[in-house]
């Protein structure tokens, strides 16, 4: 290799502004957060274990909207399908759901497939109505979080306890890191699955036709790509990433609840969004993605840590930050875009 | 031009007697079509020819009703793009149809990947890319995104895949629109380059200049049937237009004769405006012309000449570049169709349904539409107003219509077209800018229209008029400007139209240079 190619193959292109952008702002707030409150320990590897435990839900279910944003798409329903398959979880496998009565006490290693599976026909139905019937996206996936909440509720009206001995077990599953702490089965899942996730997007083939779709679907058409394959593919992976969060989530505490995970969906969006991701589509990285989830795990963290700040100054960040995030990706599209003509 | 291929070489292709029709529309009527290997074969034709139905029955995009095609001794019937790819016609088309967002090695590979244990190879697929374009005598970092290298290297990238499966038959539909003339030189040195490859190119373009110096043998469709095949080097221009046009050149002079006769004298007018070099780089110009007050001004030229680009540019719906126009003293350069409207402009855009007419509301709110916008929102026109402005036009231009409350949507095409007119001269332009005023609606209408343009000149209000038919254009015009492939080739004033005259301009192989004032 000439100087010349290891030149440009170390240069980042265009592509990769966005998710430098999002690395740089990640380093400089976990820096600042440590230089600030290095009294209390900031950068202390429990603070960063329970930053991917906080945000591993959003993480899990994030990685399928990140496929979904990539092929131009958008899924709203993934708050809802957490709240489902978690209520699903705890009800199917619980042994007594309220004193004195009864549950099915299903064995979860019947039950987590179930629901992921179920995950994956519910995203899969909505990949086809959007794509048969060639509806909006934001419209069928609404209608898929009404319903999916409201199947949640039916399953079960309030939180019900994950009443069965093997989730016991499950929940003690961890990786011990050092002699304090350990990674917990849930922050497992999340980077295994985020691994998976990050290679494949690079070295499966149907998923750069996602990348395709998403960049000009009428020329990945004509390119030859199976767009039926990849539209549908992308909400079915939505619904298992969503089911999946749903299902560690529930080993991880213990219950599920058809209330809880409300907005979910527009944080993993946030996410996908920070980490890089253009919702016009075709432009990403899944890896953004957990760097995305970071960061807003990281706000939290800081503004907790500054004690004086009320909670609601979290959203007020991330509504900052999304918007500068934006903004730089408008600007580099635009660039593109001009450059295209 | 290369040396011109023998009658001898290999039939690569034989379309014949291939007739599709659309509900309403017979879009082809016995196609007929014989490509040769190592040939350049120009598709010629105006607007409706059929050119692009034949292009999407020989890709597969349609099923033909009627008729064969037989490629390289077998008779195909091409299901599907990729189908056609398969049996060897590839086609490029003139929006370059791959992923911007993509890199160049992917575009080339997606769909047939490279790979090691079920993953992508991506290292060899870089390779396999950079061979490709190598071959096309282009070396780029293939590891780029699409939409970082120019248009003419998205095309020639685009060609390089369609060139990556076995293609006998390449189509380029229109490839050279977007480029600048640098980049059409390389692309048509590529093509040059896989004729003598032994390849079969179908170059479906409306530029004459390109034909002229890139095609063997030119085949003409008019109205969906076949007209003439020809060897390029003996089929004149002016043959070529009248043929693509429909008019015997020779026959024309005659007639012309008489017509000329009871020709307008025209009025001395004072000058309104003066378009001087407008022009937009890749689109048209630069255009120079004068417009009298009360006199029309027809824009003349072939299909993609620059006809509609050029009443674009004057009415601020894209920007000029260059140039300006000089109106009450002052040289502006409308940045918005806002702007040219309060120079006292109007402009009906050639796409009626998709550009003006909306088909919903009444013919009232058509009408009352531009003027309202120029009055601004806090000065609504009252109720009364509004009827009595629809009233008046609907009385003036005889628009066949129930009442003024009828949805624009069911009028019939001339009516709509003079809803639309009416909407413009609500707000008492003095210089009315007409695109294709009368495609599509019957001969009556057309009458009526040309009738009215009249009236206005009588009014003392400017028209710029472009129309496809060169007998309405010379009907109604004091002065046409002559386009051609983009440029402006010449001007004609009173007596001299006559549809030869333009005929012949657009037809002059030296046209480029001259007449720019």
């Amino acid at each position: 290799m000439s100087g010349k190619d290891l030149l440009r193959r170390v240069t980042p292109g265009r592509e990769h502004i966005p998710i430098i952008a999002t690395l740089a702002v990640l380093v400089l707030m976990f820096s600042f957060g440590a230089i600030r409150h290095a009294d209390r320990n900031f950068a202390s590897l429990y603070n960063i274990i329970s930053l991917f435990r906080g945000g591993a839900v959003i993480g899990i279910a994030a990685i399928g909207s990140t496929f979904v944003i990539l092929s131009k798409g958008i899924d709203l329903s993934v708050g809802a399908v957490i709240a489902l398959a978690s209520t699903m979880t705890a009800k199917l496998v619980a042994e007594e759901i309220a004193p004195g009565v009864a549950g099915p006490g299903l064995h979860p290693a019947l039950v987590l497939p179930l629901v992921v599976f179920l995950g994956l026909a519910f995203g899969a139905a909505q990949g086809a109505l959007i794509h048969w019937f060639a509806l909006p996206p934001f419209l069928v996936t609404l209608a898929g979080m009404f319903l999916a909440r409201g199947l949640a509720f039916a399953v079960h009206p309030q939180s019900v306890t994950a009443d069965h001995p093997m989730i016991g077990r499950l929940q003690d599953i961890a990786i011990p890191l050092g002699d304090r702490f350990d990674l917990p089965l849930i922050v497992l899942v999340l980077l295994a699955s985020f691994a998976i996730a990050v290679l494949a997007a690079r070295f499966v083939p149907v998923c750069r036709d996602v990348y395709a779709v998403g960049g000009d679907e009428a020329s990945a058409r004509l390119m030859g790509v199976n767009i039926a394959r990849v539209k549908i593919g992308v909400y079915a992976l939505g619904g298992v990433m969503g089911a999946l969060a749903g299902v560690v989530a529930t080993i991880d505490t213990g219950a599920g609840s058809p209330a809880e995970y409300v907005g979910y969906e527009l944080d993993a969006i946030a996410a996908v969004v920070i980490g890089g991701t253009l919702l016009t589509g075709g432009t990403g990285f899944v890896f953004g993605t957990l760097l995305g989830m970071l960061i807003l795990g990281l706000i939290r963290l800081i503004i907790d840590n500054e004690g004086t700040l009320s909670s609601w100054w979290t959203n007020i960040s991330a509504g900052v930050l999304l918007f500068l995030f934006i903004a730089l990706q408008s600007l580099l599209t635009g660039v593109a875009g001009k450059r295209g003509k | 031009m290369s040396e011109p291929v023998s009658e001898q070489n290999e039939v690569l292709l034989r379309v014949s007697g291939v007739v599709k029709t659309f509900p309403g529309v017979r879009a082809l009527d016995g196609a007929r079509l014989t490509l040769r290997r190592g040939e350049v074969h120009a598709l010629m034709g105006e607007n409706g020819a059929g050119k692009s139905t034949l292009i999407k029955v020989l890709t597969g995009v349609h099923t033909p009703d009627a008729g064969t095609i037989e490629l390289d001794g077998a008779m195909i019937s091409p299901s599907s793009p990729r189908d056609a790819e398969s049996l060897g016609v590839s086609t490029v088309y003139q929006e370059v149809n791959l992923v911007p967002t993509l890199s160049v090695a992917e575009n080339l590979c997606l769909g047939r990947f490279p790979r090691r244990f079920g993953a992508i190879d991506w290292r060899n697929a870089h390779r396999r890319a950079e061979r490709a374009l190598f071959r096309l005598g282009l070396e780029l970092s293939v590891t780029r995104r699409l939409d970082e290298h120019s248009i003419a290297i998205q095309q020639m990238v685009a060609i390089a895949r369609a060139l990556d499966s076995d293609a006998k038959l390449l189509i380029l539909d229109e490839p050279t629109s977007s480029l600048d003339e640098s980049e059409v030189d390389r692309l048509l040195a590529l093509m040059d380059r896989l004729r003598s490859e032994g390849l079969a190119i179908l170059f479906v373009t409306h530029f004459m200049d390109q034909v002229y110096r890139i095609s063997d043998r030119i085949t003409v469709f008019r109205n969906g049937a076949f007209v003439t095949e020809a060897p390029t080097a003996e089929l004149p221009r002016i043959e070529l237009i009248g043929r693509m046009v429909g008019k015997d050149p020779e026959a024309l002079r005659v007639r012309e004769a008489e017509v000329r006769a009871r020709h307008r004298t025209r009025a001395e007018s004072e000058s309104l405006a003066r378009v001087e070099g407008l022009g937009k780089r890749g689109r048209v110009g630069p255009v120079t012309f004068e417009i009298g007050k009360g006199e029309t001004v027809g824009l003349a030229g072939l299909l993609g000449s620059g006809r509609t680009e050029t009443a674009r540019l004057m009415f601020g719906a894209d920007q000029a570049e260059s140039g300006s126009i000089r109106i009450d003293g002052d040289a502006r350069r409308p940045g918005s169709p806002r702007e040219a409207m309060r120079l006292g402009f109007a402009m009906t855009p050639d796409d009626r349904k998709a550009a003006g007419i909306i088909p919903t509301l009444s013919v009232r709110d058509n009408i009352v539409l531009a003027l309202q916008s120029s009055k601004g929102i806090w000065r609504k026109l009252s109720g009364a107003q509004q009827r009595d402005l629809a009233d008046r036009f609907i009385a003036l231009l005889n628009i066949k219509v129930s009442g003024r409350e009828q949805a624009v949507g069911t009028l019939s095409g001339g009516n709509q077209q003079k809803v639309l007119l009416a909407r413009w001269l609500a707000t008492e332009p003095r210089l009315v800018i007409l695109d294709e005023p009368t495609r599509g609606i019957d001969v009556g209408a057309k009458g009526e229209i040309e009738s009215l343009i009249l009236d206005l000149a009588e009014k003392g209000v400017s028209v710029v008029f472009i129309s496809a038919e060169l007998e309405e254009v010379v009907r109604v015009s004091q002065r046409v400007v002559v386009l051609r492939d983009r440029r402006q080739v010449g001007i004609l004033e009173g007596e001299s139209i006559t549809e030869h005259a333009i005929m012949s301009m657009i037809a002059r192989d030296d046209g480029v240079e001259i007449d720019h004032g």
